[in-house]
């Protein structure tokens, strides 16, 4: 598998870690194969690390064409139909399309 | 309409394929911590094809590795004891499952239900710091009832499968209102029937209807959530897959903020093709 290292702040399509991250004393923080969230990245730029090795397929996913917004909340109106017809709550109807369209929570 | 007895549906569950005796094994020993490593280890190679299935699965993105698990020791000292029985126990019973013949019955969607609801629990229960291998196989398990119930009687389970398309309902109300019975009931009977613990078969009874004896989040809970976020995100990959209804008891129970929703969804889906792959392959 290839790999390519990445600044903290280029990462925010998230990535998936090729090697290790070790702390200062050499222990294993994150294993390769990490999948970095947000909160991660967040928790590593705290502790001063700037570059990471990621695996290369997440990088080139990354600039993918964005998700086409009303295909998304149409097929969220059809997967929730009986939420809509019974009138029952659902949160997972309001949380899925602004995941699926990757807007700020 | 083909009403089923209670009777009818526990004999035709006792009918059905017996586990493998590691599989049997492997379940008694979920949740106990006294198994060695060796022992577990010799457990899984006595049956090969579990043995390469769970392999395939410990080298599968879903534990991340980044060299190759050639061996069943290397296995469990880099995965450990209690991830490498959880995934030896999933590889069992999707080999043991893998049957029957119900007009209409989509084998690879159901499956395929089954792994993002197994991931999604498995997340959940992370998240509210529960027993992660248990979740995983309660999710992996959820639906089992549909598979016994269409696999034990084919030609009522397709009554169910028409029903459902003809009037776009609930699985869940087809099946009660063609059978009498529906996959919660047959999926707590099952798991009985194959010696599960009590707190997995009743999680599993109770995932449509979960209950908790505390304010805090139960297995049913956990399950209930991830079915229906397992349906949400799509993963099924079913033009007419139908969310079901959300308990608000459980929801609040488990007090998920969308934050939290959103690192459980990109969990599940990260790992979800590779996990399809290395289980149902």
């Amino acid at each position: 598998m290839s790999k390519i290292a990445v600044g903290i702040d280029e990462l925010a399509g998230g990535g998936v870690l090729a090697d290790p991250v070790c702390g200062p004393q050499g222990q294993v923080l994150l294993a390769a194969g990490t999948a970095l969230t947000e909160r991660i990245i967040e928790s590593l730029r705290r502790l001063g690390i700037r570059t990471l090795m990621i695996e290369t397929p997440a990088v080139a996913e990354a600039p993918r064409s964005a998700p086409d917004a009303q295909h998304v909340h149409a097929r969220v109106r059809v997967l929730f139909r009986h939420a809509i017809r019974t009138g029952v709550v659902n949160p997972l109807m309001h949380f899925i399309p602004p995941y699926r369209l990757g807007d700020a929570p | 309409m083909t009403r089923l007895s209670a009777q009818q549906v526990v004999a035709g569950v006792r009918d059905l394929p017996t586990l493998p005796a590691v599989v049997v094994e492997l379940i008694e020993s979920l949740g106990k911590n006294d198994i060695s490593a060796g022992e577990l280890a010799v457990k899984i190679s006595h049956d090969q094809a579990l043995a390469a299935k769970t392999l395939r699965l410990a080298n599968s993105s879903f534990y991340g590795m980044s060299r190759q698990v050639t061996s069943l020791a290397d296995a469990t000292a880099i995965l450990g004891l209690r991830t490498v029985r959880c995934v030896a126990t999933a590889a069992g019973l999707a080999g043991v499952m893998s049957i029957g013949s119900c007009k209409g019955f989509d084998f690879k969607a159901f499956w395929r239900h089954s792994v993002a609801t197994a991931l999604c629990t498995r997340g959940l229960a992370r998240a509210r710091r529960m027993d992660e291998e248990t979740a995983f196989v309660v999710g992996l398990l959820h639906d089992i009832g549909r598979l016994a119930l269409a696999s034990c009687f084919p030609a009522a389970y397709a009554q169910v499968i028409a029903y459902q398309a003809a009037h776009d309902c609930l699985p869940l109300d087809a099946e009660r209102f063609v059978l009498g019975t529906d996959h919660a009931v047959a999926g707590a009977l099952i798991t009985e029937h194959w010696r599960f613990t009590p707190a997995i078969v009743e999680a599993i009874r109770g995932h449509h209807d979960p209950f908790s004896a505390s304010d805090a989040a139960s297995l049913g809970d956990l399950v209930h959530i991830a079915d229906n976020i397992a349906h949400g995100l799509d993963l099924s990959g079913t033009p007419d897959d139908i969310v079901p209804p959300l308990s608000m008891d459980a929801w609040l129970r488990l007090a998920l903020d969308e934050g939290e929703c959103r690192e459980i969804f990109h969990g599940t889906e990260s790992q979800y093709e590779s996990v399809c792959q290395a289980l149902l392959a």
